[in-house]
């Protein structure tokens, strides 16, 4: 049977360059980093190339970056490590469970006041909403760069510029868009950023957070006082290696991905309309790749199974919501109605795939929408 | 390619353990394409942490279970939600019972409303034929009628929860390992290197923590639990002889926990929720000569009443003779020799011999 993985934004498949780079280093360098020898030496070297690679993809400086267990393990870095009791956040209300789960227990715990900001109906924040809620308390705005259920680009710049002119600290959780669209963070103002290997086809374990020159985070984690002792404990050598290739190889190549992945979208969409497939196509300014679509009258657990049966993977809500029938909260926030909402999916596609393969999608989603209509 | 040429497509049932796992593999054995499913039914939550707290039939566990073994036996698997529908089908009805006085067999409700009717209904999304499950029970196709019948291994048998199914599942129906004893079943687990299968099946209600079904109700619908009050304890003459906590906490047949004391033991014998009170008795006078019977649910069509059938009264029974009689649809058992606790809310099964003619609720 045909197999086609379409769900990109849950997580890609690993590169293989560099799971032959993660495997040449797991086999020959096990020195610890912090060993003064030359096996330590060694291990230490491979950290810092993969922190360039990093720093050159995203256009800052090798001493903002600091490498950590995954994308959620930055977010709380960055978050607990900033905030201070009574600090006012503004945080957006469809911001990912390890930066929504972290503000409310900041706000539970330390006594922060949280505002959040509702997406609008084209599933993007309002940068004036954002200006709205700002006061004299007010340290940090996080807001995500692309949302990981709907896509939805945000006005990054326009944010950023705001909380530069008011001196607030500005966290961007970019874990579902690093490598897909190009990020220059010379460019833009932001303050923290946080980052995951497996999204742009490079190991799961491993993420980055960007702290830009100048701000100090206290430390969450105590230990040996490795990555500016804000990530403590013996760096994971080989998927640091190999999240610096991955995000230079994404990142080299992210102009000519971005038009094959339009490119094949553009066949997609062709083909269900061909086939006369009635469905709702929810986010237009989106990643390139990331289609969150209903498919009115349909169930949408039904059809994720179906097509999983048919060697087709998407997602119903996101990868972390997955396995209940509740209509997804971020979809029901920004506008759909909730019947819909529990008709829809999300398919990404990526860089791996064929024509043949978006064909192949296509028709079986006729097929099986034919099948479940009856 | 057609769908005749295609191999036939199962929904295997999967808890988790030992005779769920045995039936994938046998309906794998018997040719036919499978899938695993694990009924996500009920969740119960820790109220200081939120963390859910397992329990054996619904476990995180149980679920993990059912996805090693599919993943050994190269199966999909998935896990299908039906939380709303068993709250409001099942639960519900139970606590309800348990407010009219009865004695509710949620198991059997579950089985013919979720497990059967809920379960085939997915069959389309599947794509595909039929449902199988790891009861002790057979299915026989006499020309075309199809015939629920005991489980080979006869201390495992479970045909008696398996009344309530509509007859027409019948034939969308496996049960695998039917035909097999419980030793034979664990041996083609261990077989098949089906380790962590080795969990013994639940007898618990999965939705009640600890087996304490008073304090899920006091959970469940705690408005209503707190208008009931202490009552009287009567007994068959109507004298008063102590005093009950609420009519909730008992059960027929009950003897422990009355704080009663006399030289021959008293057990409940009757719940009267409208008049507040218990009747208790000494177990002479748990005997019941017959019963009226609801909700009935005939498997094979009975043309004349009265009609002799074995009749159990409760899973674990051997069975008594019966005569049930039919006046104006409304149909009364009579048992060959009187019946200790003959529970109203629990379910009585008619066989013919080892095959299920149907069933209903002891009023």
């Amino acid at each position: 049977m045909k197999k086609v993985y379409c769900d990109i934004s849950a997580t890609t498949p690993t590169n293989h360059e560099v799971v032959d780079l993660m495997a040449t280093i797991q086999k020959n360098f096990f020195g610890n980093p912090s060993s003064i020898h030359k096996y330590g030496q060694e291990s230490h070297a491979i950290i810092e190339k993969s922190r360039i690679q990093v720093a050159d993809a995203l256009n800052c400086h090798q001493e903002e970056i600091i490498f950590t267990g995954s994308g959620t393990e930055a977010n709380n870095i960055a978050l607990q490590g900033f905030i201070e009791p009574k600090d006012h956040i503004i945080s957006t209300s469809y911001e990912h469970p390890s930066v929504s789960n972290v503000l409310k227990s900041l706000k539970k715990n330390k006594g922060a006041s949280l505002s959040l900001v509702k997406p609008d109906k084209d599933g993007k924040i309002n940068p004036k909403s954002i200006k709205s809620l700002i006061s004299e308390k007010t340290k940090l705005i996080s807001v995500m760069l692309v949302n990981n259920e709907l896509g939805s680009i945000n006005d990054i710049k326009k944010i950023s510029e705001i909380s530069k002119n008011k001196n607030i600290i500005l966290h961007v959780d970019a874990v579902q868009c690093v490598g897909k669209i190009p990020i220059n963070l010379n460019d833009l103002r932001i303050d923290l950023m946080s980052l995951s290997g497996h999204k742009f086809y490079g190991p799961k374990g491993v993420g980055a957070l960007f702290i830009r020159k100048g701000i100090n985070l206290k430390t969450i984690i105590d230990g040996g006082g490795q990555e500016l002792n804000l990530r403590p404990g013996t760096e994971n050598i080989s998927g640091i290696a190999g999240l610096g290739l991955a995000i230079s190889k994404a990142c080299k190549n992210i102009v000519n991905n971005i038009q094959y992945v339009k490119n094949l979208e553009n066949i997609f969409i062709e083909k269900l309309n061909q086939y006369n497939i009635e469905y709702i196509l929810h986010i237009e300014d989106r990643l390139p790749g990331v289609l969150t679509i209903g498919f009115p009258g349909i169930d949408g657990q039904s059809l994720l199974i179906a097509l999983d049966l048919k060697g087709i993977a998407a997602s119903f809500g996101s990868a972390c919501s997955s396995g209940t029938t509740k209509a997804s909260k971020i979809l029901l926030d920004s506008g759909i109605s909730e019947d819909l909402a529990k008709s829809t999916l999300r398919i990404s596609f990526g860089k791996i795939h064929s024509k043949e393969d978006i064909l192949y999608v296509a028709e079986q989603l006729d097929n099986i929408i034919k099948r479940l209509k009856k | 390619m057609s769908k005749s040429k295609k191999k036939k497509r199962v929904l295997v049932a999967m808890s988790g353990g030992v005779d769920s796992s045995v039936a994938l593999v046998k309906v794998l054995e018997m040719g036919y394409e499978a899938i695993g499913v694990t009924l996500k039914l009920w969740e119960n939550k820790d109220k200081k942490t939120n963390k859910v707290i397992d329990s054996d039939c619904n476990s995180l566990d149980a679920v993990n279970g059912a996805k090693l073994v599919c993943d050994r036996l190269g199966v999909h698997h998935y896990t299908l939600n039906f939380i709303d529908l068993f709250r409001n089908e099942v639960v519900s009805n139970f606590s309800d019972e348990y407010f009219s006085g009865r004695t509710p067999n949620p198991c059997i409700r579950c089985n013919s409303i979720v497990k059967w009717e809920a379960l085939i209904n997915q069959l389309d999304v599947f794509d595909a034929d039929m449902i199988a499950t790891g009861h002790y029970a057979q299915i026989k196709n006499n020309n075309g009628e199809f015939e629920l019948c005991k489980g080979l291994d006869q201390l495992k048998d479970q045909s008696y929860m398996l009344w309530q199914i509509d007859k027409k599942l019948l034939e969308k129906t496996i049960l695998p390992i039917g035909e097999l004893t419980k030793n034979e079943v664990r041996e083609i687990a261990k077989e098949y290197k089906l380790e962590n299968a080795s969990r013994s099946e639940s007898m618990d209600l999965c939705f009640v923590v600890d087996n304490d079904y008073r304090q899920f109700l006091n959970e469940f619908i705690p408005e209503k639990v707190k208008n009931i009050k202490q009552g009287e304890i009567i007994n068959d003459d109507g004298d008063v002889i102590g005093a009950h906590t609420g009519y909730t906490n008992y059960t027929i047949g009950q003897r422990k926990g009355l704080g009663l004391s006399f030289p021959e033991p008293r057990y409940v014998k009757k719940i009267l929720p409208n008049d507040n009170k218990i009747v208790v008795s000494k177990k002479a006078g748990l005997l019941s000569s017959g019963c009226y019977i609801s909700n009935l649910n005939w498997m094979k069509n009975i043309k004349e009443f009265p009609f002799e059938f074995k009749a159990r009264i409760r899973y674990n029974s051997q069975g008594a003779k019966a005569i049930v009689t039919n006046k104006n649809n409304k149909f009364f058992c009579e048992f060959e020799t009187p019946q200790l606790a003959v529970t109203p809310g629990q379910s009585i099964v008619f066989y013919i011999n080892d095959s299920v003619a149907g069933g209903g609720i002891i009023e």
